[in-house]
């Protein structure tokens, strides 16, 4: 039974064996169930390999080399896949659907809560979607209420396309299948 | 001796491009449906089944050297298939680990498959890299050294790669026959 682990290599090839490998498995395979089984097994296995019904080429394959070569001087590139079934990585749907989720997060906090910071007011040289973002981050607590308010107006002046077109990008490869 | 027949028969440029002719005509059924049997799909194995021939006839300088033609001509058709695999992964952004394990490009559906019988199915769970040797060496009969030449690696790794197809073989077969 020492010979066990080389014999299942061999007889994976058992056609092709020398006559001394030959008989090195089949006295193996007299002493050991496994590889019995699995001699028979792949027998079977080449048996109905051997038997598979080719499929035929359609028309779309020259019947002789002439019509390949005219294919190639008039129309060919190398073959490259065309996607039929896009299949796309897991790991490409979910980082698209947390993409998404996160800007949703952000564009409905950025809408329902009430926008804050002086810094709105007294700068408005800094970009509207950067504040806003800002604004929306800081907790409402922590902010004055007429610097609030004066924020909210300075938010509504900003008009939603300019307001939003940071994020667009972003919602664009978000809705990426 | 053989070098000396395909010299005689070739002769000239022109009568090398009449010998791939002759080779194209002799396996072209042959070598569409194994790589076919690689790739899934039946459009794509006719574009892939040009390319290789297109490249046995770019290089048919070489031919007089060859001396297993049969195996060259699979050498070319599996580097073309397998490097057509890699390109369509690469297009689909999956990371190397999990396209060797795919059991196949993209596929043809259930219905287009032709008579797929268990034994396809069970071929088709099989990586190309394990398919290929397996197909080479029990449905089209090539040996050891033969099923080496077609895929560029040396015998003892085409021994362990039947080795590992045939149980995976006959795992996937049991599988399909459960279903
Ligand atoms: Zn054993």
């Amino acid at each position: 039974m020492k010979r066990h682990g080389e014999v299942v290599g061999l007889l994976a090839v058992y056609r092709n064996l020398d006559p001394a490998s030959r008989a090195l498995v089949d006295q193996h395979v007299l002493e050991c169930p496994a590889c019995a089984a699995r001699q028979t097994a792949y027998a079977q296995m080449d048996q109905a390999l051997a038997g598979l019904v080719d499929p035929r080429p359609g028309a779309a394959l020259p019947r002789s080399l002439d019509g390949i070569l005219h294919g190639r001087s008039s129309r060919w590139v190398p073959a490259r896949p065309v996607p039929q079934q896009v299949r796309v990585a897991p790991k490409v749907l979910v980082a698209a659907a947390v993409l998404a989720l996160i800007v949703v997060s952000f564009w409905i906090v950025l809408r329902v809560l009430p926008p804050t910071g002086p810094v709105l007011a007294e700068t408005p040289s800094v970009t509207p979607t950067s504040t806003s973002l800002a604004a929306a981050l800081t907790p409402p607590s922590a902010v004055a209420p007429d610097a609030a308010s004066s924020a909210a107006r300075h938010l509504a002046s900003i008009p939603t396309p300019i307001a939003t077109r940071g994020l667009a990008p972003l919602v664009v490869v978000a809705a990426m299948p | 001796m053989i070098i000396e027949m395909i010299m005689a028969e070739a002769g000239t440029g022109d009568n090398l491009g009449n010998l791939v002719g002759g080779l194209f005509e002799e396996h072209r059924s042959a070598v569409f449906a194994y790589v076919y049997r690689l790739v899934g799909n039946r459009e794509w194995a006719e574009e892939l089944t040009q390319e290789a021939f297109l490249r046995v006839y770019d290089a048919r300088a070489r031919l007089p050297e060859v001396r297993n033609r049969r195996a060259w001509i699979y050498r070319i058709a599996t580097n073309t298939a397998f490097n057509a695999l890699k390109r369509w992964r690469r297009f689909l952004w999956l990371p190397w680990h999990e396209a060797d394990v795919a059991p196949l490009g993209r596929s043809d559906s259930a219905e287009q498959v032709e008579g797929q019988t268990l034994v396809e199915q069970a071929l088709l769970a099989l990586a190309p890299k394990y398919r290929a040797p397996l197909l080479l060496y029990s449905h089209y009969g090539f040996s050891v050294g033969e099923v080496a030449e077609a895929l560029g690696i040396g015998e003892g790794a085409v021994k362990m790669r039947l080795s590992r197809a045939r149980e995976m073989f006959r795992g996937a077969y049991q599988r399909e026959s459960c279903r």
